[in-house]
């Protein structure tokens, strides 16, 4: 997947630092205790080795202010367009940390999310696992992953995110938060279709009879284009090379593969039903895409392919009393390319479609851990 | 710096705090017992993991050792050994009991409380240099404690979400850059801690929350203010520092030397009994508290030296008895006494000895004094004499209550042609009769520090004289100053110290408790008291002189480091503050006396602390300029290059390879020219970098993020590259430094 920095993408808010805050633990807490104890001691014993403890207790403090403070203030972190997640299996969110220090290493810091919100504020994502960064030298940037595992499908709106880092010292964990909306989209769960679903939905019947106008690597000649590094020898076309006095290389069509339509009947279903005929459906455009089988989905204007149609799903809604006409089912019809008759996967025997057995009853849709 | 041996660092620094507890403490025995039990509970867990005994049976264990130490701190004193051996328990426990980062993390905290036991029981040298070890060792294994604790965090969540931990950094680059956060934190660190120690006021607080430390035992002086005759053993020979003294003379020029000895006179002793001298129950006692004492902190005796003959003692006192009374060392005759600061203290004047009440901390004071000529001069014969001194006289008579004494006595005055009675001796001749007393002693008698019973019912000292022949100081003393006062001469035995050991380059003495002697003071004329001392003096400078052997030398120059220390640091109190600081007379005279908090020139510490932040602030740029190798240089015409981020760091290294082989690419060629610039001189190398340089490039300028198989062959073609120059160096004999790094950074 391409990663472009958020600041170069139009349109793209870029991360800004909205405030840092310092949060204190047990071991500081302790470190706190144990200075006081040692200036007391110092102070009863009138010992002067203990005033000098004493001194660097104190200068532990600062120095510790002074490295995670300087530190931290050169702290950089952009979230990078996350790629879709699915419910139900860990997604990836990456960040680009940067160092724009001179001269403070940063280590041990920790990026991570400050919340998975769907809209109307509900929680999308179990605790995610932050990404860390354990060394970051002086003007060095690294691209780094949080792991996060969604429990509900949509987008979920990704706001403040926070870099926090306990070095050098441990006693006091120094956070800085950024603002960079971004959303996040979630597509519905991967469910494994059984073998006979499979054979059902991949059309039969003859396939390969037409070719698409694009350029591709089937046989047929689509045209000629000037060489470029990285071109294979054995696609120069010699002699109109010759003819043109410079190397030429041979392009071909790519074949069209067969086309079915999918559709999504939920016709009444209740949320649950819903939320598994969206899981199936994404299986099933899923289980197409791996066969070599185009699909496209009824109610998708995206255009853009399989990517497309599984964004809409992920942010499909039931329409409120609508009427229904049947029991709830997923319709495949062949298309253009596809020979052979229609199929229909009713929701009611799920089990028999699903290599799993349906999930189990809100695990499509739950309150995250 | 690898901070996957935080454990092993933890492990050392445990041993350390038990060291240091140890020398504090002065229980070499118990640190030793510890580390065996310490270092076989890391063996044996090390086998397994960190695992030792289940987490039950430890808490169990710990909860026993904290019944067991409440029960002593009930039934005891509550102080600071027990704190500390309580600490060295659950230290042993915890070693076999480190699983996790949390156990390493225990063991370091209690590592530090231990050491701040010891700092508590014993402020002294090697106290001082065991935690110079301990504070950096410490602060570097905290910091690699914190990569090593969040390294187990991240392990942790990639199990949770079934991902790969991320991998570790490379512990090359990662202790370059851990050192330089090290190096700064120590040089900040010390530079404040200097500051706080110098500032922070002294003298007031003290035992506000009660007495921590008991002073141990073990470490009184070698001095006593009785003497007891008769005991068998061995004098103890202990070196151990009392204290240090200069001498000046009238000019107050420093004076000394190997040859030259002084008395430091400490008790004197006017009762005799059954072969025990104790002290006389003081008529003339003037007791001085410290708030009294005046605003010069001086005391005067009576008879002010005017003719500019007084030589001057300073001393420092390595410690003094916490809430216990001792004698202040001084010479013959004080006149004067200066100290550093005021402690409550009791005078007497007839024998001029000061009895002071300690605080437990060093002392420094000075005393002027002047030597008793060696005859009485005229004036002196016919001074008058005191009521008390008469009252002595009269108390010393022959009193026949040692016929055998006696006897001794008048035959050496009669070999010495002078009359043993005292009523038909002019008193010109006391000096001399005296003088031959000494002589007697010292030329027919012999000196040893083994120590044997007299036999049962007879007294020490005529034992001493006319059967044993041989003895210690005490017994000469004793034995002069009883034969003194059977011919009529009233005579004293006084306790102290003798200078000998003298330092050429601190133009100073080192006195130890070896050093502990007693000798004789006679009354020889109206108020004329002399000095004799009847030990032979070869036997005496045989004891008390310092060979020049190598150890004798090294001794000598850590007991010059150990004065050093005491001077400047354990005794830095209110009135070396105050002078530091600058703070005005009266203050310091008012610190010294507890009335008040010293008053400090805020401006002149201001300034000061300002100083030193300067210094502190130019001193750690300077070390991380010096340190900060990966810094990037500042841009000249204000391009920043971008950052070359962490998953493309095989091209940098790669760069590096070529530099080390002595392929370097210039700065403005693009590297795949570089490639095919080589290439006919080493196409191996130009076709490793040609791959690399095309991998990098897809990367850096075609927006596309290259995938792990990408990344690893890149790092493959780095390996070749290494490998490639490691053959060289290996043909060639190149330094190992190279070869080196292909096993720290071999794996990718």
């Amino acid at each position: 997947m391409s990663e472009r920095r958020a600041s170069e993408k139009p349109g793209k808010p870029a991360a800004v630092r909205v405030g840092r805050s310092y949060r204190s633990g047990t071991s500081g807490a302790l470190y706190l205790f144990t200075t006081i104890f040692l200036g007391i001691g110092a102070i009863n014993a009138q010992n002067n080795l203990l005033f000098f403890a004493f001194g660097l207790a104190i200068a532990g403090l600062v120095v510790s202010g002074v490295i995670s403070g300087s530190g931290l203030m050169g702290l950089r972190i952009e979230r990078l367009d996350p790629p879709p997640g699915e419910v139900g299996s860990p997604g990836v969110i990456r960040y680009r940390v940067s160092n724009a220090n001179r001269l403070v290493p940063l280590m041990c810091v920790w990026v991570e999310e400050r919340a998975f919100k769907r809209a109307g504020d509900v929680k999308a994502c179990a605790k995610p696992s932050p990404a860390y960064v354990e060394l970051l030298a002086p003007g060095a940037s690294t691209i780094v992953e949080s792991f996060v595992v969604p429990t509900r499908r949509g987008v979920v709106e990704l706001g403040e995110f926070r870099g926090r880092s306990g070095f050098p010292f441990g006693l006091v964990s120094k956070i800085v938060r950024f603002r960079q909306p971004s959303e996040w989209t979630v597509r519905p769960a991967r469910l494994e279709l059984t073998r006979a679903a499979s054979e059902r939905i991949v059309p039969r019947g003859p396939r390969g009879a037409d070719v698409s106008s694009g350029r591709g690597d089937g046989q047929e000649f689509y045209g000629l284009r000037e060489y470029t590094e990285g071109d294979s020898i054995r696609e120069i076309a010699w002699k109109p090379s010759a003819r043109a006095g410079s190397l030429l290389v041979m392009q071909r069509t790519s074949p069209k593969a067969a086309k079915v339509k999918v559709r999504f009947d939920p016709a009444g279903a209740d949320a649950e039903a819903f939320e598994l005929g969206l899981a199936m459906t994404a299986s099933v455009l899923r289980a197409c895409q791996e066969s070599g089988v185009r699909t496209s989905l009824s109610g998708d204007d995206s255009k853009r392919g399989i990517e497309g149609q599984l964004d809409a799903l992920a942010k499909a809604t039931q329409e409120p009393g609508a009427r229904p006409s049947g029991p709830p089912r997923i319709v495949i019809e062949p298309g253009t390319g596809a020979g052979g008759r229609g199929v229909e996967l009713r929701l009611a025997e799920a089990s028999r479609w699903l290599a799993g057995g349906p999930p189990e009853p809100g695990a499509l849709e739950r309150d995250p851990r | 710096m690898n901070p996957d041996r935080v454990p092993f660092l933890a492990l050392l620094l445990t041993l350390l705090s038990m060291m240091l507890y140890g020398v504090a403490d002065d229980a070499p025995g118990t640190a030793l017992a510890a580390w065996v039990v310490a270092i076989g509970a890391w063996v044996v867990t090390q086998q397994r993991s960190g695992r030792g005994m289940p987490r039950a049976l430890a808490g169990t264990l710990i909860l026993l050792l904290l019944i067991a130490t409440v029960f002593r701190a009930m039934t005891a004193e509550v102080d600071v050994t027990l704190f500390c051996q309580f600490l060295i328990g659950v230290q042993l426990v915890k070693l076999l009991d480190r699983e996790k980062a949390r156990d390493i993390a225990q063991l370091l905290v209690l590592a530090v409380f231990l050491a701040i036991g010891a700092t508590l029981l014993s402020p002294g040298l090697w106290v001082g240099v065991l935690a110079l070890v301990f504070v950096p060792l410490m602060v570097l294994a905290v910091l690699q404690f914190q990569v090593y604790r969040s390294r187990e965090a991240a392990a942790e969540y990639a199990e949770e979400a079934g991902v790969r931990p991320p991998p570790p950094v490379r512990a090359g680059r990662f202790g370059r850059q851990l050192l330089r956060v090290h190096s700064f934190s120590l040089a900040t660190g010390v530079v404040i801690a200097a500051v706080v120690f110098i500032v922070m006021p002294r003298g007031a607080g003290q035992d506000a929350f009660g007495r921590w430390v008991t002073p141990a035992a073990q470490r009184t002086t070698g001095f006593n203010d009785s003497v007891s005759l008769g005991g068998g053993g061995l004098i103890n020979e202990s070196r151990e520092v009392v204290l240090e003294l200069t001498v000046r003379d009238p000019r107050g020029d420093p004076i000394g030397g190997r040859e030259t000895i002084y008395y430091l006179r400490g008790a004197v002793l006017e009762n005799y009994r059954d072969g025990e001298w104790s002290t006389r129950r003081p008529r003339s006692r003037t007791r001085v508290p410290a708030a009294e004492l005046g605003d010069d902190m001086t005391w005067r005796f009576s008879g002010e030296d005017t003719r500019n003959l007084s030589y001057n003692f300073e001393i420092t006192l390595r410690s003094t008895p916490q809430n216990r009374d001792m004698y202040l060392f001084t010479g013959w005759q004080p006149l004067r006494i200066t100290y550093s600061r005021a402690l409550n203290q009791v005078y007497n004047s007839a024998v001029r000895t000061v009895v002071l009440r300690g605080d437990g901390r060093p002392l420094t004071y000075s005393v002027l004094w002047q030597p008793a000529s060696l005859f009485v001069r005229p004036d002196q014969e016919d001074a008058e004499e005191s009521a008390e001194d008469r009252e002595r006289r009269v108390a010393s008579r022959p009193s026949s209550r040692s016929e055998v004494i006696a006897e001794v006595a008048r035959r050496v005055l009669d070999e010495a042609g002078i009359d043993p009675d005292p009523d038909e001796r002019g008193p010109d001749e006391d000096a001399r009769a005296a003088m031959a007393i000494e002589s007697y002693l010292r030329e027919n008698f012999g000196y040893t520090l083994v120590l044997e019973r007299p036999t049962v019912g007879a007294d020490p000292t005529e034992w001493f004289l006319t059967e044993r022949g041989i003895g210690h100081c005490e017994y000469f003393a004793s034995a002069m100053a009883l034969m003194c006062r059977e011919v009529g001469i009233h005579a004293r035995v006084v306790t102290g110290y003798v200078a000998t050991e003298f330092s050429e380059s601190s133009r100073s003495y080192t006195v130890r408790e070896s050093n502990a002697h007693a000798w004789v003071e006679a009354l020889v004329a109206p108020s004329v008291w002399r000095r004799f001392d009847p030990t032979p003096p070869g036997e005496l400078m045989a004891v008390h002189s310092v060979s020049d052997t190598v150890w004798r030398r090294l001794g000598r120059w850590i007991d010059a480091l150990e004065s050093a220390w005491v001077r400047s640091v354990v005794s830095y109190d209110s009135s070396a503050q105050a002078r530091l600081l600058g703070a005005r007379d009266e203050d310091n005279r008012r610190a010294g006396r507890g009335d008040e908090e010293p008053g400090i020139d805020v401006f002149r510490v201001g300034l000061g602390v300002l100083a030193s932040i300067v210094i502190v602030a130019g001193i750690a740029y300077v070390l991380w300029r010096l340190l900060s190798r990966t810094a990037p240089k500042r841009a000249l015409s204000g391009f920043v290059p971008e950052p070359i981020p962490e998953e493309l760091s095989f091209y940098p290294e790669m760069l590096k390879l070529l530099r080390e082989r002595g392929l370097a690419k210039p700065e403005p060629t693009p590297p795949l020219r570089h490639a095919s610039v080589i290439a006919g001189s080493e196409p191996e190398v130009s076709g490793v970098v040609d791959e690399v340089s095309r991998v990098f490039y897809r990367a850096r300028y075609g927006g596309v993020s290259l995938s792990q198989v990408e990344i690893d062959g890149a790092w493959r073609g780095v390996e070749k590259l290494r490998s490639i120059s490691s053959n060289v160096s290996a043909r060639t004999g190149s330094s190992p430094a190279v070869n080196g790094a292909v096993s720290e950074n071999g794996v990718r």
